[in-house]
């Protein structure tokens, strides 16, 4: 294959031809040949050859092995399955002037979202000038009525988003959705990034990357900045549910890099709406928690009162201004799928401005011309549960079978809130060396946005890689894998 | 009318408790139908509660007992005065009006809308029959005061009234089949059938002042059973007036006899007394008293 490949075109189009044809190709033109900016990329494997190839990829594999980049997959069967990160050694690439419009483009979102966010839970206006409907909103699972009328510091609710991008078919990058609660993934982005370097260094030689090393860095001064007592001598820590979740390998990650307490629920103690960390020197008070538990396990005393994860008191020390939660509860009601799809209307709203980024149709399956669409055209949609990520609870329609179809029929009958459609996007696709071979693979990728002081897109983010033969599920959750993903200074 | 309230609790742990958090809602409301005049928290062990208003509005408090302890001694006293001496004093809106109104109000205020679409198995959506009794539809022409008062005798015809278990909540699946139910229940099946209507209708839980009958009434009515001062009723958003409470297991549309303190979708928002412990701390021994005492009429 990798011969093909290098003669030219004979490998190309049997390439083109694994996938849907419709699908834009990131690494090659229409006339087989790479794209001008992984031209440097394809000399060198050129020269280095085969075996060359092969030897990095086992080193990658080796490295993250040796090191724990792990993650964990659940299903019906059986309890978590922890696997070596699945990685690919050939970077995507993104030119400077690819990436403007997509850095312009989240940045004005997630400005967008958090005014969204301030409105929805203080004044509404955007649902009483009819803007987005208020049932909408109120039959919203991610709604949290719990944190009305409390002011985060700042006003700032999604201080760390992940925001899915697809290519469509005419190369244009779309938001496939809005990750505001608790995105993963900034570590696997940081760890591609280093075992990249590691393992093909000449690679880095013919272009100027920028880095996304930094993120732990910029992370910690975006929560610092939120500290009720000054950044200077603020505490930080990082929430998390423990070892058994799927994301902990990440939780330390990032609290070793930032340099700061990995904590779990029982380690903190509120009192006097303060919240304090227990250590071998007596209770030592915090400021900023960077928690990695979801809403509903994050106060017993608010949220479920049988969750031993959380913090009891937490959210009455967050009302009192005594302590900062990124991201804020409630934030999930900005990412719910089928709020995504008046996202465009939320930013000229707010912002009055036109929207950067494009968004994927989508259809409400309240809207009973848009239900009866979808039902008499599944096999072309993707159904998904609106609360949902990770790729559960997800109807691919093209790969499935009448039985599913039947099954999300009568789910999608029984609560229609709880679902939207979206026609199948061909995403694109890039060369990915599998098992000695160079093949095409479906992609997407997940800039990772701090919103700090100001809000920074970190130049990068994780690429997902569908590493199932013309498969568009994405997800690691799902069997998927990664890239590292290269924006160029210029 | 004015009202003296006191109430305590002692919670007693079999093993000894620790990180004890405690959230109350037991302070009455405070709005144009009722005054709070003052309200006392005491906790032993001695903790200063900080108070603060839920989603609702509800006035909540919280403590936290730290250190190792097997019990907690809690008491509320508060003065209220309520002020709905006649729940019909108001300006009606014409009948083929009111749902304009309603709909006026709700894009108005859109936080209405969680008392129009919350459902949960305490107040579900409700099937075209229950316990073998048509559920009455919304008759358009008809003010909305008269038919959410039509509906008591509905929900009788569903469930009665059984007083004797006056802080229970069960679902109304349970209630359609037992035929009985506490006013909890039976505000939750009034609360359903109006929301099936679109109109908000939320849960209150609060005191009855119930040995009070009007002097001026010549002819009071029959006392039906006498609830015990815990009680709980149903709020509707009526045009032209805006919350009016109903009892739906009195019969009786809330006066100033009704003393509200806490507001919800449902009962499940409005737990009296919210708790979280870490140690081995089981479900703690309660016990509870209450007094509520007329003081000016």
């Amino acid at each position: 294959m990798l011969k093909q490949f290098q003669s030219g075109g004979a490998g190309q189009s049997q390439d083109r031809s694994e996938g849907p044809a419709m699908a834009y190709h990131e690494f090659y033109r229409d006339d087989f040949r790479p794209r001008d900016h992984y031209l440097p990329m394809w000399e060198h494997i050129q020269r280095a050859g085969q075996q060359s190839l092969a030897a990095k990829a086992r080193d990658a594999h080796l490295a993250l092995h040796n090191e724990g980049v792990t993650f964990t997959v659940y299903s019906d069967q059986d309890e978590g399955i922890e696997r070596v990160w699945p990685f690919d050694i050939l970077p995507r690439i993104i030119t400077a002037a690819e990436w403007a419009p997509i850095e312009a483009g989240l940045k004005q979102r997630i400005r967008a979202l958090n005014l969204f966010l301030k409105d929805i839970y203080h004044g509404q206006r955007i649902l009483k000038d009819g803007v987005v409907p208020p049932e909408l909103i109120y039959r919203g699972k991610d709604l949290r009525r719990e944190i009305m009328d409390i002011d985060p510091p700042h006003d700032i609710y999604t201080h760390i988003s992940g925001v899915d991008l697809i290519r469509d078919e005419e190369g244009r990058y779309l938001v496939l959705e809005d990750n505001l609660r608790t995105p993963s993934g900034v570590s696997y982005m940081i760890e591609n990034r280093i075992i990249e370097r590691r393992v093909l260094p000449e690679f880095f030689a013919r272009y100027r990357v920028r880095r996304v090393e930094h993120y732990p860095e910029r992370l910690l001064q975006a929560l610092r900045y939120l500290s009720p007592r000054g950044a200077a001598d603020a505490v930080v820590v990082v929430l998390t549910p423990g070892i058994f979740n799927s994301a902990y390998f990440e939780h330390t990650f990032l609290a070793k890099e930032m340099g700061v307490e990995l904590a779990e629920g029982r380690d903190l103690v509120c009192r006097n709406d303060k919240v304090y960390l227990k250590t071998t020197l007596g209770l030592r008070q915090v400021d900023v928690v960077y928690r990695r538990i979801d809403d509903e396990y994050l106060d017993p005393l608010v949220f479920r009162s049988d969750s031993t994860l959380g913090v009891a008191g937490l959210i009455n020390a967050w009302r009192a201004g005594n302590v900062a939660l990124a991201n804020a509860p409630g934030a999930g009601i900005a990412d719910d799928k089928a709020v995504y799809a008046y996202v465009p209307d939320i930013i000229r709203y707010y912002l009055g401005e036109t929207p950067i980024l494009s968004s994927v149709p989508t259809y409400q399956m309240t809207d009973h011309q848009d239900r009866a669409y979808v039902l008499d055209n599944m096999q072309g949609m993707v159904i998904k549960a609106v609360a949902e990520s990770g790729g559960y609870g997800m109807l691919m329609g093209p790969t499935s079978t009448a039985a599913q179809r039947d099954d999300f029929t009568r789910r999608i009958a029984a609560n229609p809130r709880n679902y939207i459609a979206q026609p199948v996007v061909q995403i694109s696709r890039h060369v990915c060396y599998l098992d000695g071979e160079l093949e095409s693979r479906h992609l997407d990728l997940r800039p990772f946005i701090i919103h700090g002081a100001e809000i920074e897109v970190v130049p990068g983010g994780l690429t997902r890689v569908a590493m199932t033969k013309g498969s568009l599920v994405v997800n690691s959750s799902q069997g998927g894998g990664s890239k590292d993903t290269w924006v160029l200074a210029d | 009318m004015k009202y003296h309230i006191e109430r305590a609790c002692h919670m007693r742990f079999a093993r000894p408790a620790r990180e004890h958090h405690i959230q109350i809602r037991l302070a009455p409301w405070d709005d144009e139908s009722q005054s709070l005049i003052g309200v006392v928290i005491k906790v032993d062990p001695e903790v200063e509660p900080v108070a603060c208003l839920d989603a609702f509005g509800n006035l909540s408090h919280h403590f936290a007992v730290l250190g190792a302890h097997q019990q907690i001694t809690f008491s509320v006293v508060a003065e209220v005065e309520t002020k709905r001496d006649n729940p019909f004093d108001f300006q009606p809106v014409p009948a083929e009006r009111e749902l304009e109104w309603i709909a006026d109000s709700l894009r108005q205020a859109p936080r209405l809308w969680d008392f129009v679409l919350h459902r949960g198995v305490l107040t579900p959506e409700l099937p075209e029959v229950v316990g073998g009794c048509d559920v009455p539809g919304f008759q358009v022409g008809v003010p909305l005061l008269q038919q959410v008062q039509d509906a008591f005798e509905w929900i009788r015809e569903v469930a009665g009234f059984d007083p004797a278990e006056a802080q229970s909540v069960t679902a109304l699946e349970i209630l359609f089949a037992n035929r009985r139910g506490t006013a909890a229940d039976l505000s939750h099946l009034l609360i359903a059938l109006v929301r099936h209507w679109r109109i908000p209708a939320r849960f209150v839980s609060g005191y009855l002042d119930a040995a009070y009958f009007d002097p001026d009434d010549a002819q009071p009515p029959e006392a039906p059973a006498r609830p015990q001062t815990l009680h709980h009723w149903a709020e509707v958003l009526i045009p032209g007036a805006g919350w009016r409470g109903f009892d739906p297991a009195l019969g009786l549309v809330a006066d100033a006899t009704y003393i509200r303190v806490a507001i919800g979708r449902d009962a499940n928002d409005i737990a009296p007394i919210r708790q979280s412990c870490r140690g081995e701390c089981e479900q703690p021994e309660l016990n509870q008293a209450l007094t509520v005492s007329r003081i000016s009429v």
